[in-house]
């Protein structure tokens, strides 16, 4: 066996002279993920001060002042039974936001257990685990999820569980490769010579230290899933009306794009800077993690 | 006098698809209770797989293991002996440390593959400032984690981890390949200390001759995969007999001052 | 002129976000034509930090504060890149820890050195080819026209490394840089790549600045040791000089923390305390907090590097020499 470098001190000239700058420091370099910040929290800040936002309530319909277009009053003007679009909006951020995170999150920690333990283990099960895996990523991602949306039923629940389904196999595989790598490393073949069961070698060292690109992911396939409700409801398989969601929203509106406009126009617009926003954090969040992977 | 730890003509073959490799063949040796054995070879010697068989990592091919008269190995089944009989320090940078974990953490986790009480009589506050103490840390570095340490502090966390359980047989893996000499120098002699406090056994693999001089009271000599010289380290240090230790022996860099002035 | 390679108080320091470490301090030492001298030191001793010093391959956050480091009269640090670029790999050969690095993956060893050959000397390709095997035959390369037809990964370490030194003799330089060059290799290789690189250097008039933490090397192959700690030069002479009769504290503790010379059962000479924190510098020895023979004027004013005492005109020591200790042990 060959010994390894002579510089174990982490205080080595070298390595102390790498040491990381500041977290916020890398991000206040990259303008991208900063715009991409900033429309994050605009996002939240108009999901949680909504009601205070705006006055209307966004399920009131007034007949008499349907397809008004954009003015003082209504900001982003009222669509087919007079409700303020402004105002569904700022709900339907709720929404989107609440469903895309949860599902995420969902799909993220089931994915990642599944996937530390199969990777963990190896052998006939984990390649069980990853055929099955495969069948779900073979389709395309939409098509699938329109798929269990329409058998369980048209409506948000089910539209958020099918989207879970679909995102789940991209966690598993991370995690899988993460677990893979982690299981050779000499802290869990000590784990394993102390007599530790595996069910808490896997819960204390595999998943902990698998977690860093599981959280990119996750903030990128926010975005993502955002997406997909909107598009989903687009189909009329997500959130039922009254309910404002975007998607549904642009379902009803993008009809009248020519006469009124700003009808899908808005929701639209929200729907974009919503997912763009996720993107680029996402991407920003990776950047910064990634050169820190490869300190010496 | 029975031996602690006996290998009797132990293998191990690696076999991936059609592909075999053998890596370790007819491996036989005992130690004894309160002896330091060191294992040496170089690289491909098969050193570290005698370890990781030792240590219930990798089933042997061939061969049995017996610790204090009672087999290791069931087939591929290891029967772990008493919990925390059997520890081991592995070499340092290379990972034996959860960097996500904090000392605390770290130290006691081998307690809990132990039964109840015994892991709560074990993993008492009073018993874990002591053991941190001897092995020359701070009870604030109870709170930190791996990478705010030097290899030769993250070494006695290691140290700590082993003995936490009270083990009367400990494996040391390159304990101090990875570290400066004057470092190496700190460890080795907590190492001798503690092993007449708890009246340890250790079976130290190690690639450095010199080390393993020092530190041994037998030894046996690897060569890809068979041990070639079994002996008093002093024995085999004087007048090796097989072709490859004493090339090994010849070439090791010892200093060639004989008399090193270290004084005024 | 037989000096080759002169440092004159070289100060170099790294910075970061944070704040600025002094790697180096007042460095100074020569090497001179044809001699292999050993630069001695563990982590933070700075010893692999002087080498990219000279051959100018200091990371960006690096500044060098002051000194100079003469290379056959001319200061490299004045040196523009492309004029150290050509002296680098021509007459100052380098040769790392690592030769997995060094060497071009997917390229055959024997193109590898034949283009190497070609950039220093006139030659076709037909001849810088029959070169390359020579050279390969001189590292004591068994079979080296099958060697030259192999991709690195198909070398083991030791021939790794031996190729790396053929490399690094090419042009043949006057002098080679070699870091930690046998730490990787296992120890019946590490004779053999020393040996062997003594051999080169003595038949090619090459000095050789081998830079080790390993004494057993250095009393090996070095006609002169160098120590270092915490980016200063503590001491310096010839090999048996100063391994014989070291004159500061340090080299006193580092050959007597060597298990090498121990007797079974004795404890190691032990360093108390902790490794250096460069970023904390003591103003006066950096080595003071350590040293069991320290006076109040170690810890306030910085020794200088002055002959010891005694008869030799080679052996240089940076203490105030303190009193003799009774229980140095």
């Amino acid at each position: 066996m060959s010994s390894t470098t002579t510089n174990p001190n982490n205080l080595s000239t070298v390595a102390a002279a790498r040491m990381a700058n500041p977290f916020w420091h890398r991000i206040r370099r990259n303008p991208l993920t900063l715009f991409g910040l900033f429309l994050l929290l605009l996002i939240v800040l108009m999901s949680v001060f909504a009601p205070w936002i705006s006055p209307y309530d966004p399920t009131k319909i007034d007949i008499a002042g349907r397809f008004a277009p954009p003015s003082a009053e209504h900001w982003f003007g009222t669509d087919e039974v007079g409700r303020d679009i402004f105002t569904r909006i700022l709900y339907g951020a709720r929404l989107s936001l609440g469903v895309g995170v949860a599902v995420v999150v969902c799909a993220g920690l089931i994915g990642t257990v599944i996937g530390a333990i199969s990777g963990y283990f190896g052998g006939k099960p984990d390649q069980v685990i990853m055929r099955l895996m495969d069948i779900v990523l073979a389709f395309p991602a939409l098509v699938l999820a329109m798929a269990i949306a329409a058998t369980l039923g048209p409506n948000l629940q089910n539209a958020m569980i099918a989207i879970a389904i679909i995102k789940i196999p991209v966690y598993v595989r991370l995690a899988r490769a993460e677990a893979l790598a982690l299981r050779e490393k000499l802290y869990v073949k000590a784990a394993v010579t102390f007599g530790i069961k595996p069910w808490r070698i896997i819960a204390r060292h595999i998943v902990p230290n698998a977690i860093s690109p599981v959280i990119i992911q996750v903030t990128l396939d926010i975005g993502d899933a955002i997406l997909l409700v909107a598009t989903l409801g687009f189909l009329g398989l997500g959130a039922q009306p009254p309910t404002p969601e975007w998607g549904a929203m642009i379902s009803i509106g993008w009809k009248h794009l020519l006469d009124y406009w700003w009808y899908p126009t808005f929701p639209g617009l929200a729907l974009f800077l919503a997912s763009c926003g996720f993107n680029l954090v996402g991407d920003g969040i990776r950047d910064i993690l990634d050169p820190r992977e490869n300190r010496a | 006098m029975k031996p602690l730890l006996e290998l009797s003509e132990i293998s191990k073959e690696y076999r991936k698809g059609r592909q075999r490799f053998q890596a370790v063949t007819d491996v036989s040796f005992s130690i004894a209770r309160g002896e330091t054995f060191g294992l040496i070879g170089e690289s491909g010697s098969g050193k570290s797989t005698v370890g990781k068989m030792i240590l219930g990592l990798e089933p042997p091919t061939a061969g049995t293991i017996r610790y204090d008269g009672k087999p290791l190995w069931n087939g591929t089944r290891f029967s772990r002996l008493r919990p925390g009989e059997l520890q081991i320090v592995f070499q340092d940078p290379q990972s034996s440390l959860d960097p996500r974990m904090r000392v605390e953490q770290i130290i006691t986790e081998p307690l809990l593959a132990l039964p109840e009480a015994e892991r709560r009589e074990k993993g008492s506050a009073e018993r874990l400032r002591q053991l941190i103490a001897r092995v020359g840390l701070k009870p604030e570095h109870l709170n930190r984690f791996p990478h705010e340490f030097s290899g030769g502090q993250r070494q006695r966390i290691a140290i700590a981890r082993a003995l936490i359980t009270d083990p009367s047989f400990v494996v040391l893996d390159e304990p101090t390949s990875a570290l400066d000499v004057s470092v190496q120098a700190n460890v080795l002699n907590l190492l001798q200390e503690l092993k007449r406090e708890r009246n340890l056994t250790y079976l130290f693999i190690s690639h450095n001759m010199s080390v393993i001089r020092y530190m041994c009271d037998r030894m046996a000599v690897m060569q890809k995969g068979r041990i070639v010289e079994t002996g008093s380290a002093a024995e085999i240090f004087a007048r090796p007999t097989h072709p490859y230790t004493r090339t090994l022996l010849s070439s090791l860099p010892i200093l060639s001052t004989k008399k090193v002035d270290t004084h005024v | 002129m037989n000096m080759l390679l002169e440092i004159k108080n070289l100060s170099v320091s790294f910075s970061s976000m944070q704040e600025k470490i002094l790697a180096l301090r007042n460095v100074s030492f020569s090497i001179q034509k044809g001699e292999i001298v050993g630069i001695v030191g563990e982590s933070g001793s700075g010893k692999s930090v002087t080498a990219l010093s000279i051959l100018g391959l200091l990371e960006k956050n690096a500044t060098i504060e002051s000194g100079s480091i003469f290379y056959k009269g001319t200061d490299l640090i004045t040196l523009e890149r492309k004029a150290l670029q050509s002296l680098r790999g021509k007459e100052i050969g380098m040769v790392f820890q690592e030769p997995m690095t060094a060497l071009h993956p997917t390229m055959r060893i024997g193109a590898q050195l034949a283009e190497v050959i070609r950039r220093h000397r006139r030659v076709s390709w037909r001849e810088a080819r029959r070169l390359a095997v020579e050279s390969l035959a001189e590292v004591h390369i068994r079979d080296p026209e099958l060697v030259a037809r192999k991709y690195p990964f198909e070398l083991s370490g030791g021939m790794r490394q031996r190729v790396v030194i053929a490399l690094a003799m090419s042009s043949p330089p006057e002098l080679l840089i070699a870091d930690e060059p046998t730490t990787a290799l296992d120890v019946t290789i590490q004779h053999e790549i020393l040996k062997l690189m003594q051999e080169l250097a003595i038949r090619r008039g090459t000095a050789v600045m081998l830079i080790t933490h390993d004494l057993g090397v250095v009393s090996q192959v070095c006609r002169r040791v160098v120590v270092m700690y915490a980016g200063e030069v503590v001491e310096t002479g010839t090999t048996d000089e100063v391994l014989r009769h070291p004159r500061h504290p340090y080299t006193r503790a580092l050959i007597g923390a060597l298990p090498d010379l121990a007797e079974p059962g004795q404890p190691l000479m032990a360093i108390p305390g902790d490794p250096p924190d460069l970023r904390r510098r003591p103003p006066g020895c950096a080595f003071a907090p350590r040293c069991s023979r320290a006076l109040p004027v170690c810890f306030e004013d910085h020794p200088l590097l002055e002959l010891a005492a005694g008869e030799s005109f080679t052996h240089y020591v940076s203490c105030w020499g303190g009193k003799p200790d009774e229980t140095t042990a």
